[in-house]
């Protein structure tokens, strides 16, 4: 593939991308109710990587500890997250050949969110912090099993079917969130319902580690579908024609895409489209190559969901707006633009 | 034990109480090109998906070089034979070159890698795509992404290759040349096994022909041995020809109008 001039785009893109994401990450940690120089910010760093190489007073000590403990855990939370989003959604896509396909539109982030949500409202804690990110992963993986199953089964256009799943799904873990949500004790509803409008904010770093490892193990299960996944593309007759184990890649993506949506959901609630959005452009920038597609969508999602969370803490002052919220209001026109173009295109339900 | 590179044993196949292979048993040699013809519903690319591994007989078995599919892994099999399936298509904008580079998979961590990029650049020359190796393969014309699907096959580099209706989407000139190059291939030893509904074009163009009427085979063998317009009248339902063309003395088979 040497000369086709799409790695040198994804280099550019991928550098372009890391930078924008340390100046959101900076700007972010700038900017809101507590507000700081960029100045401060990068202090708070400076005195801990290199102590006595910038100037420490009791003021720059109180900026400090608000920033370490308040603001960069929520901007970690926000990297991290949105990483995890970004990956899962390009996963997804090629598990079902499918540019619609998202982790939030065929239901398997509501199937984990009834996990995280059942945690929540019984206050479960066996696993100490990491019970709610076990549950999620637990019903979000039985979700993406159960999506791919019925979508198997269900003789139509294979865009068609998925979508309808996908609502079926959606409405039942709908119901049972709205279940647990009824029969929850008065103070765990509160937490649910805040929850579940998607927000990194009030994360911490332990929330943050925990998430973190989650997602870390799903980004080293990923690389190695990278290759079986571009092959994924030939359809699965083809693909085993060439070798490819597909039922095995099938499964491990599954399970891959439902820890990475698990890892997301569990302390950041839901927060829909990013892995929409960010695939496809990403897509129509460098083409579907995994080796591109996966790497740069995991930069491109923690800077998008960055970003997201500083107009959640900007765009109306004194208000922190469920990040959920911003980016299902870009994601879902976009949904319906790629909506559109699959069924009027004569290449139908695959392209 | 006899070592075919690729013979069914005694296949059957059923489809809920519908027979679509009955105790089919035959064998493809070294260097030759099979044709696999008769009417829709004959079981021909059930049989194709049988040989492939897609699907399991419910009897009976298939080998390669001796060894039963069972025993050979995925890798195993798509080293020893390549699979054009009936319109393949291809999900999301890769481009020529990459989906034909996919046909190297069986041999990723080996040497042979080595030579990918000289194979994947000769089996597109092979059926003409070279001019469109950076072209999205999604707004490939049909006949166009056909032969980028051959040329994956090709590249795969396999002693058995399995054609089902190679041709279907082609034109006159690359229909004939697609079968041409199934010849070539053959001349350099691989075994070629065509699905075809051209019964001019696999009589002409196949050292064999294995003639499938309702799961079974009918007849199989050389053209001007096995077959017949009689033969092929039965069978097709619908009367047909087959005489020595005047002039060329080839075998011409058309129906009667």
């Amino acid at each position: 593939m040497s000369g086709d001039g799409r790695t040198r785009t994804a280099w550019l893109l991928g550098v372009g991308l890391f930078a924008l994401v340390a100046v959101i990450t900076l700007v972010s940690s700038s900017v809101g109710q507590f507000s700081a120089t960029v100045d401060d910010v990068l202090g708070a760093f400076g005195r801990i990587i290199a102590p006595g190489q910038f100037a420490t007073t009791d003021e720059t000590a109180r900026v400090d500890a608000t920033l370490w403990n308040v603001r960069f855990p929520r901007m970690a939370m926000g990297l991290v997250v949105g990483a995890a989003l970004g990956v899962a959604g390009a996963l997804t896509q090629s598990l079902f050949g499918n540019p619609l396909a998202e982790p939030s539109v065929i239901g398997i982030t509501s199937g984990a969110s009834v996990g995280a949500a059942i945690s929540i409202a019984i206050g479960a804690s066996a696993l100490g912090m990491l019970t709610t990110p076990a549950f999620a992963f637990a019903f979000g993986l039985a979700t993406a099993i159960l999506v791919w199953m019925l979508a198997q089964r269900i003789p139509a256009q294979r865009a068609v079917s998925l979508l309808l799943v996908g609502i079926a799904v959606n409405a039942l873990a709908g119901a049972a969130t709205a279940f647990i949500f009824m029969v929850a004790p008065t103070t765990a509803r509160d937490a649910v319902v805040f929850w579940q409008l998607g927000s990194i904010a009030g994360s911490t770093w332990t929330s943050v580690g925990i998430t973190a490892a989650f997602v870390l193990v799903g980004l080293i299960a990923a690389a190695p579908l990278i290759r079986p996944l571009d092959v994924l593309a030939l359809g699965d007759r083809a693909a085993a024609h060439v070798g490819l184990r597909v039922p095995l890649v099938r499964i491990v993506t599954i399970t891959v895409v439902a820890l990475l949506t698990a890892a997301a959901v569990a302390f950041a609630g839901i927060i829909g489209f990013v892995g929409l959005i960010v695939p496809h452009a990403i897509r129509l920038i460098v083409g579907p190559s995994h080796r591109h597609v996966v790497p740069l969508s995991m930069l491109a999602g923690a800077a998008l969901v960055t970003l997201a969370d500083l107009g959640a803490r900007t765009l109306v002052p004194l208000t922190d707006l469920p990040i959920g919220m911003l980016t299902s209001t870009l994601g879902a026109p976009l949904f319906l633009i790629l909506l559109y173009r699959t069924f009027a295109s004569n290449r139908g339900a695959m392209s | 034990m006899n070592r075919h590179p690729l013979a069914a044993r005694a296949v059957s196949l059923k489809l809920g109480d519908k027979v679509i292979l009955d105790n089919v048993d035959f064998e493809v040699h070294a260097g030759e090109v099979l044709s696999l013809i008769g009417p829709n519903g004959a079981g021909k690319s059930s049989l194709l998906a049988v040989l492939a591994g897609d699907r399991r007989p419910d009897t009976g078995s298939v080998e390669i070089f001796g060894r039963t599919l069972d025993d050979l892994s995925m890798k195993e099999r798509a080293r020893q034979r390549s699979v054009l399936e009936q319109s393949p298509l291809v999900g999301f904008a890769y481009r020529v070159n990459e989906v034909v580079r996919m046909g190297r998979t069986p041999w990723h961590g080996t040497d042979e890698t080595l030579r990918d990029d000289e194979i994947v650049s000769e089996s597109m020359a092979q059926v003409e795509v070279e001019h469109l190796r950076l072209r999205d393969a999604l707004t490939l014309s049909g006949g166009e992404s056909s032969r980028m699907s051959i040329a994956r096959v090709l590249a795969q580099r396999t002693p058995i290759v399995l054609l089902d209706e190679p041709a279907a989407a082609l034109d006159v000139r690359h229909q004939e040349s697609v079968m041409r190059l199934a010849r070539e291939l053959a001349s350099q030893g691989s075994s070629v096994v065509v699905v075809s509904h051209d019964l001019d074009s696999a009589v002409h163009w196949s050292d064999r022909v294995a003639l499938m009427d309702q799961g079974r085979i009918r007849a199989v063998g050389r053209a001007d041995e096995v077959l017949s317009g009689e033969i092929l009248t039965e069978v097709y339902q619908t009367p047909i020809e087959m005489f020595q063309h005047p002039a060329t003395g080839l075998m011409i088979v058309r129906p009667i109008r």
